[in-house]
């Protein structure tokens, strides 16, 4: 018979003999980048938008972020630092592509210069802010995880894997098919629904309906933004963009020791030491930028060429300070998304799924609430109103 | 991040070593610390306010491995414990193996209890069950390894 010592040093010696696995930083990062993908998959959009609101940038809600210095970058390279209460709001920079909706409605994302699609009582529509009328587009009959908008339809993909289209000027929604497993990026083309999961491969199935089919060398990739697909080293950075309209592969220039490396097909943007940079896909035009920069979360592009980013600020009754910055990769134009509640560091700042569509509530003031030895950032005030960015409507 | 960034560093080796007693496999303890560290990472400002982000990790290890990680072939699960390296004067090959093929609930009471040495109470709350199943548990795990219970202070 045994004891329970042998028990005991049994488990000791096995634990001893475990085989280390080269990289374990690299491995969580990639797992919290899937897991993020993986969220935004299982909730339904109705549930998802809420959550995103709430759950939006709350910065620093620690209050011990504040004190922790921006790492340091090497000498050259530092463009001067702008002050954060200096950044001109979105709104005035590019009010071209501001919109404003009534605070009971949700935005999926913007459709025009003044059209948000929204989602609510099971059905979508579009909300029109030259005339502040809405218009119903159709039913929804299987609550969407993931929608897509293309130049004729919106897609979506049901909680149950199901795929659908509805004419975007309206009319009865349509069931396509059925994805082998869960949607986690989709969108619609003029021919084709295409789709990634969690795993790597990009599939698609015409709009007439069929089997979901593996599009042709995208084994290994991920549905970026239609057309481009990328594929990811262990640690979750884009290392290659393929078109797969045209086939065309272009590898990736990505810094040593990039972390949360993410690219459009001109512009990419990571962390290098702590601190963000941009450069181009080729790895040329490199600069890091101002301290006034954070990474937002794990991936903080929201188009081919703007990202946002939280804001260092350490002094947190500094009034005027965005809660955010939309910066243009290419030409370094920026714009403040929000402002702080002085003395919180941090706010609410709404985006359903990838769209390239901010929204906030200017009216809302920002405080914190404790409880239970942890913090968080809660909302009062506003509920009037929705001021909504649409990224895709910025260019010059 | 920084500080998240810092805890993997420091603790990584030690989170592999208690994945793998729980899940018999490198592979898999790999996977399960991974899996841990990432939503520990997702929570981090909210646990590091509660002073235990170890303890966070090792909770999540254990619920995950019972509640859902795949399941390895038989196989691969009877694997002898000293697959590389020197063979521990103390290690048992058998009853390693006879530990792999316990219901993962019952493997994971006594991974709690001999392994990471806590109290039956503590172990009851981490698997979310009583005390009294606790003891249950152990007590049918260590009949099934005909491990003779010395006379355990009760706890």
């Amino acid at each position: 018979m045994r004891s329970e010592e042998d028990l005991v040093l049994t488990m000791r010696a096995a634990a001893g003999q475990t085989r280390l696995p080269p990289d374990l930083a690299s491995g969580v990062a990639g797992r919290r980048r899937a897991r993020r993908a993986r969220k935004r998959a299982g909730a339904a959009l109705a549930a998802a938008a809420v959550v995103i609101v709430i759950g939006g940038i709350s910065v620093g809600t620690s209050g011990q972020e504040r004190t922790i210095p921006p790492a340091a970058s090497p000498a050259g390279q530092e463009p001067a630092a702008s002050p954060s209460s200096a950044i001109r709001p979105a709104t005035e920079v590019w009010p071209e592509a501001v919109t404003r909706i009534p605070a009971t409605d949700r935005p999926v994302t913007a459709l025009s210069a003044t059209e948000v699609l929204l989602y609510k009582d099971e059905r979508f529509e579009v909300y029109d802010s030259a005339t502040g009328r809405t218009r119903v587009l159709g039913r929804v009959p299987a609550a969407p995880s993931r929608v897509a908008v293309g130049t004729q339809d919106i897609a979506w993909a049901d909680t149950k894997l199901g795929l659908w289209v509805l004419p975007r000027q309206g009319g009865q929604a349509r069931r396509v098919g059925t994805a082998a497993a869960d949607v986690y990026e989709l969108a619609v083309t003029d021919g084709f629904l295409v789709w990634s999961g969690e795993r790597p491969g990009v599939y698609r199935m015409p709009l007439a309906g069929g089997t979901p089919e593996l599009m042709p060398g995208a084994g290994e990739l991920r549905l970026a933004s239609w057309p481009y697909a990328h594929a990811w080293d262990a640690a979750g950075n884009v290392t290659r963009i393929v078109d797969l309209e045209t086939g065309r592969s272009t590898p990736v220039a990505v810094p040593e020791g990039a972390d949360r490396w993410q690219c459009g097909p001109e512009w990419c943007t990571g962390l290098v030491n702590e601190r963000p940079i941009v450069q181009r896909v080729d790895g040329s035009g490199r600069r890091t930028l101002p301290r006034t920069f954070m990474g937002y979360g794990l991936w903080w592009l929201l188009d081919d060429r703007h990202a946002l980013y939280r804001v260092y600020e350490p002094d947190v009754n500094k009034a005027g300070v965005p809660l955010a910055i939309v910066y243009d990769l290419a030409t370094g134009e920026m714009g403040g998304v929000g402002e702080r509640t002085p003395g919180v560091e941090g706010g609410d700042v709404g985006r359903v799924q990838d769209f390239p569509t901010l929204f906030w509530d200017a009216g809302a003031r920002f405080y914190r609430h404790c409880a239970d030895r942890s913090c968080e950032i809660r909302t009062r005030g506003g509920g009037k109103e929705y001021t909504v960015l649409n990224v895709a409507a910025i260019r010059g | 991040m920084e500080e998240f960034d810092e805890f993997v560093r420091a603790r990584g080796d030690a989170l592999l070593r208690y994945g793998y007693v729980l899940a018999g496999n490198s592979e898999d303890a790999a996977d399960l610390v991974q899996e841990a560290l990432a939503r520990l990472g997702d929570a981090w400002p909210r646990v590091r306010k509660k002073h235990d982000p170890e303890g966070y990790v090792r909770t999540t290890m254990v619920r995950l491995h019972i509640k859902s990680w795949r399941r390895r072939h038989r196989e691969d699960l009877v694997a002898a414990v000293p697959d590389h390296g020197e063979p521990d004067r103390y290690a048992d090959a058998d009853l390693w193996a006879e530990l792999q093929e316990l219901p993962r609930k019952q493997r994971a009471v006594l991974v709690l209890r001999y392994y990471e040495d806590l109290p039956d109470h503590e172990i009851a709350a981490i698997l979310g069950v009583s005390r009294g199943t606790v003891r249950s548990q152990a007590a049918r795990a260590l009949d099934k390894l005909r491990i003779i219970r010395e006379a355990r202070v009760l706890r």
